[in-house]
C-alpha cells in the first residue's frame, strides 16, 4: 500500500510548518516518513494514516529537525569551500585583472572622498537588486526554497555587513591611503562577493539538473 | 541506535560500503538495509543517517540523483569516483582497528 498524494502533501505542510523551510531537505524527510509510515501499514497495522503519523512525529521529530540544522551547516561548509575554490579559479583571476585595472584608472580620476563613497554604495545597490530579483521570483514563479541558494544569500549578505563596517570605520583613513592599496582592497571584497555570485549559478544550474522535476 | 557510541565512528565507513554494493540507495532503504543484515541490533536513526550523507555528499563522496517514486520526490544517493577510492581506505582502516582491538581484547584469536 502506497500513500496518497493528499497524505504525502500532509506529510510536506506538516515538515515546513515544523521550520523545515527548504524543499531540499524537506523532500529526503517527507520520503523517509511516508516509506517508514508505508511499511507500519503494509506489516498489518489497522490505523488511519494520521494516527500512525502522529505517533511516528512524537517519536521521531527530534531527530527529523536535528537532521534539518545538521543539513544547513554541512551545506554552509560546503558553500565556503566552493567559494574558496572559486576564488583561485582563472576567471576569478581575470575578473580581478579588469576590476583592478578598471578601478585604478577610476581612482586616478575620481577623489578618494568619492571612492569611499563608491565603495560604500556598490555592496548595498548589488544586494537589493539580488535580493529583489531573488524574493520576487520566489512570489511570481511560486518556486521552492532550496538551502544551498539562501545560504548563499546569507554568505553574501554578512559580506554586505562586513563591507558596510569597514567603510564606516575607514571613512578618514581612506583619504590618506595610498591608490595602490586601497583599489587593491576594493577589489578583494569584489572578488569575494564575484565568486559568490560565481557559485550561486553554479548551484542554480545544479539545483535544476538534479531537480529537474520540481523546477 | 544500540551502542551508538561504539557504531558511530563506523557509520560513513557502513554508508559507504553499502553504496559500493548497489548502484544506488535512498535514506530510508539504507536503514531498512542496515537494520536487515544486523538482525536489529544496528539502527541508525534518521537523526544519524542524513547528516552523516549529507557530510559525505559535501566531501564529494557522494552524488544525489532525485527521482519521482510513489507521489513523491527520492534522493538517491551513489558513490562518486573519490568516493569508491575512499570506501576502500576506510574499509582497510576498518580491518585494521579490528585486528587491533582483537589482538588487545583476544589475544588467542589475534
Amino acid at each position: 500500500m502506497k500513500l496518497n498524494p493528499a497524505e504525502i502533501k500532509f506529510i510536506d505542510t506538516y515538515l515546513e510548518n515544523s521550520e523545515v523551510s527548504f524543499a531540499d531537505i524537506r523532500m529526503e524527510m517527507v520520503d523517509h516518513v511516508a516509506s517508514d509510515i508505508e511499511s507500519e501499514i503494509n506489516a498489518g497495522d489497522t490505523r488511519n494514516f494520521y494516527d500512525i503519523f502522529k505517533d511516528y512525529m512524537l517519536a521521531n521529530k527530534a531527530a527529523l529537525l536535528k537532521n534539518n540544522k545538521q543539513f544547513i551547516k554541512a551545506t554552509d561548509k560546503k558553500l565556503l569551500k566552493l567559494v574558496f575554490r572559486t576564488m583561485l579559479s582563472w576567471q576569478s583571476f581575470v575578473f580581478f585583472v579588469i576590476s583592478f585595472l578598471s578601478f585604478y584608472e577610476l581612482a586616478s580620476n575620481l577623489h578618494q572622498q568619492n571612492l569611499h563613497q563608491w565603495f560604500s554604495i556598490l555592496p548595498i545597490m548589488s544586494f537589493l537588486i539580488l535580493g529583489a530579483t531573488y524574493f520576487g521570483y520566489l512570489r511570481i514563479l511560486k518556486l521552492d526554497r532550496f538551502s544551498a541558494i539562501e545560504r548563499m544569500g546569507f554568505m553574501y549578505f554578512m559580506c554586505f555587513h562586513v563591507f558596510h563596517l569597514v567603510s564606516m570605520m575607514s571613512k578618514n583613513i581612506f583619504e590618506k591611503l595610498d591608490r595602490l592599496f586601497m583599489v587593491l582592497f576594493i577589489n578583494s571584497g569584489l572578488l569575494i562577493m564575484f565568486s559568490i555570485l560565481m557559485v550561486t549559478v553554479r548551484l542554480v544550474r545544479n539545483y535544476k539538473q538534479h531537480y529537474k522535476i520540481i523546477t | 541506535m544500540s551502542n551508538s557510541k561504539l557504531y558511530r565512528g563506523s557509520l560513513n565507513t557502513i554508508i559507504l560500503k553499502l553504496l559500493s554494493q548497489h548502484d544506488k540507495m535512498y535514506g530510508y532503504e539504507i536503514t531498512q538495509k542496515v537494520k536487515a543484515l544486523t538482525k536489529g541490533e544496528l539502527n541508525i536513526t534518521e537523526g544519524a543517517l542524513y547528516p552523516a550523507l549529507h557530510k559525505l555528499e559535501a566531501e564529494g563522496l557522494l552524488d544525489v540523483e532525485v527521482v519521482k517514486v510513489d507521489n513523491r520526490m527520492r534522493k538517491y544517493y551513489k558513490l562518486t569516483q573519490s568516493g569508491t577510492k575512499e570506501t576502500v581506505n576506510k574499509m582497510e582502516a576498518l580491518a585494521d582497528y579490528i585486528n587491533t582491538m582483537q589482538a588487545l581484547l583476544n589475544p588467542k584469536l589475534a
